[in-house]
């Protein structure tokens, strides 16, 4: 309790600098733009604002993109709410009752309610993250080669099992990540592999990859849809503020979806999206009046807008302690870090302790600064609803080609980027997941590199895997995950 | 042909080829017993057995729906998916000789008259101020290195 406490302390100290505090505003409110507008969530933000933070020292550049993140998941049901038109995947559910409040002329309680339960949901969410840290790094630092590849390996399972669509077609993803991972010189032997022209020598950057899927292809599937224009009319929002009933109402949805959000968060894979959906069911099967949820019923606002953000924080704890991002913007995330010379794992909480408390206490303040944004800006806010677009759409793809540029100062970065995004768009039409090929992509490397040491360790036998007892927990982890896909998959066929 | 055809005969042809690929890694002694073809085989064998299971799942299918690319009836969509490639491409390539501004703000005027259709002097100055202000928070403000080009030795900043 004493080290969590002069650990948060150490954060503060960091995250409490004018230009740590500035760069929370900032970033906070750059992603409540972005997560507010329909079809760009928070990995597209973070992946166009990755160029931000280029030039800043890395604690700075963490703590600017999880206010970008924590921002986007705020103002993403801004949208749902005003124009039944979800910003991200996770904020649909404030659809279902969020949008009839506003048609019942409550849209300024539910900005409020929206607002209120993403601060508490966030809070909620950091003091899990706060005190679950340490432990998980202090024994992830004790993993060997084989207990890393296990934990990889159920890592890859569980973004699969929890990704939507076919199982066949997540294993196909995750291939194609791994093949994308394998490009380039092998570290180990130094043997060039599937090395076709030069510039891939080194390997393909997974951050021009990031750019590609996360922000030009979410370009590419908005180009049917460019003269989308939203009407949104300010009067009729009313005052932005919670009823005494609403309050009451609000209370144990917080307290059930901030720890359901949280939990879901942290398993690799399974996002805001199925949190939010839990929790809507939670709060329907406890609600007395059943009947309300879809007519503008405030528990099921307030429960999943809860449990997407502490969701958020749930998908850092992976991230953080163990190098594996939890979703697609902690992905996007990872890979600006390691371009900026930090590797999130274990050891960041050993070597550099004020990088990782820093953002984690920066987000016990941005939290606190984004309702701060939410509430008296809340109208305001909505009113960048009404940017079509089509104006919208070519500032993104300006960002996204301008963000890959400052990557490697690279031409051919821009033939991968184009590439990356068309492969995005096809693999969206064909129903194959993104989010098991970004993660393959990323931890192809490591997961090739333990698997090879781990083999090294034991003479080429593979009796290391199951023979030591946490890398023998993670594989009936995994296979518990790819049993329940299979069963998953023999009861729904995806089509 | 349906989705789930179309995509195991991707997951096969694309399996095959990095099988090839896989053949051609050169092997060096150099103490590590496993090598560098080990894990690219493995990758290899789950994408070419996942797309294989797929056709036969396809196969057995009561119902199959085909499944259209949308060429030709969204057209407009797949032509302003190859603009922005090509243009995207071609701002790489002349960045360096064009420099920042002029190249940001040409591909910048491309893509908004192609999305923002009619709209002239709307996208003159989007593109305009995009080139500018992001020329100047990154490359004066920030102090990044962004290639000056044709404007070198003009620009004040």
């Amino acid at each position: 309790m004493d080290t969590v406490f002069h650990n948060l302390m150490l954060g503060f100290d960091v995250a409490l600098t004018p230009v740590n505090i500035m760069w929370v505003f900032i970033g906070g409110l750059l992603g409540t733009v972005i997560g507010m507008l329909p079809g760009l969530g928070p990995a597209t933000g973070v992946a166009v604002l990755i160029p931000v933070t280029y030039g800043m020292n890395p604690t700075t550049a963490l703590i600017t993109m999880c206010a970008v993140y924590y921002g986007a998941m705020f103002g993403g049901s801004r949208a749902s709410i005003m124009i039944n038109t979800p910003g991200d995947a996770s904020a649909i559910v404030s659809c279902f009752d969020g949008y009839p409040m506003a048609k019942n002329g409550k849209a300024g309680e539910a900005l409020a309610i929206s607002a209120w339960a993403s601060f508490v949901g966030g809070m909620a969410g950091m003091v899990f993250l706060v005190f679950l840290t340490e432990p998980v790094a202090a024994m992830a630092l004790k993993f060997g080669p084989a207990e890393k590849f296990s934990l990889m390996l159920f890592a890859l399972t569980a973004t699969i099992t929890l990704s939507e669509g076919s199982v066949l077609k997540g294993f196909i993803a995750m291939g194609l990540g791994l093949m994308m991972a394998t490009i380039g010189l092998d570290g180990q032997s130094g043997a060039s592999r599937f090395v076709f022209v030069e510039d891939l020598q080194d390997g393909i950057d997974f951050l021009v990859i990031m750019i590609g899927f996360y922000a030009v292809t979410e370009v590419f599937k908005n180009f049917s849809d460019i003269d989308q224009q939203y009407n949104v009319d300010a009067k009729s929002i009313g005052k932005v503020g919670m009823s005494r009933e609403a309050w009451r109402r609000s209370f144990m949805p917080w307290l059930r979806g901030s720890p359901l959000g949280f939990l879901v968060g942290v398993l690799p894979g399974a996002g805001g999206t199925i949190a939010t959906f839990l929790s809507y069911a939670v709060e329907k099967s406890a609600s007395k009046k059943p009947e309300e949820f879809g007519k503008g019923a405030v528990e099921g606002l307030a429960g999943p807008e809860a449990s997407n953000n502490a969701c958020s924080c749930g998908a850092l704890v992976p991230l953080l302690t163990l190098g594996i991002p939890g979703s697609g913007t902690a992905a996007v995330m990872l890979g600006a870090l390691m371009m900026l010379g930090v590797r999130p794992g274990p050891v960041l909480f050993e070597q550099h302790p004020e990088v990782a408390w820093g953002v984690i206490a920066s987000m016990l303040v941005g939290n606190i600064v984004l309702l701060a944004i939410n509430l008296p800006l809340a109208i305001p806010l909505v009113q960048l609803l009404k940017i079509p677009q089509r104006i919208m759409l070519p500032l993104v793809l300006g960002m996204g080609f301008m963000g890959t540029y400052f990557l490697n100062y690279s031409s051919f970065d821009f033939v991968l980027v184009s590439v990356s995004a068309l492969g995005g768009y096809m693999l969206g039409k064909l129903s194959i997941p993104i989010p098991p090929l970004v993660l393959a992509l990323i931890l192809g490397g490591m997961t090739e590199q333990s698997y090879r040491n781990a083999l090294q360790i034991s003479n080429g036998s593979l009796n290391i895997f199951y023979e030591k007892p946490i890398s023998l927990a993670f594989l009936i982890m995994a296979v518990i995950s790819l049993v329940y896909a299979l069963k998953r998959q023999s009861t729904i066929v995806k089509v | 042909m349906t989705k789930n055809m179309q995509s195991g005969i991707f997951a096969v042809i694309i399996g095959l080829a990095y099988l090839a690929g896989t053949f051609k890694i050169a092997m060096y002694d150099t103490g590590d017993s496993v090598g560098p073809r080990s894990f690219p085989f493995l990758i290899a064998a789950i994408v070419l057995i996942c797309g294989v299971a797929l056709i036969f799942h396809d196969l057995r299918a009561k119902e199959r729906k085909p499944f259209s690319w949308g060429f030709v009836a969204h057209r407009v969509v797949w032509l302003r998916i190859a603009a922005t490639i090509i243009f995207g491409i071609l701002f790489g390539l002349v960045l360096d000789t064009l420099g920042y501004l002029i190249a940001m703000f040409l591909f910048m005027i491309i893509i908004t008259e192609m999305i923002n259709v009619g709209r002239h002097k709307q996208n003159l100055i989007i593109s305009s101020l995009f080139a500018l202000i992001s020329f100047l928070s990154f490359a004066v403000v920030l102090k990044l290195s962004l290639p000056r080009g044709l404007l070198g030795g003009i620009l004040p900043f």
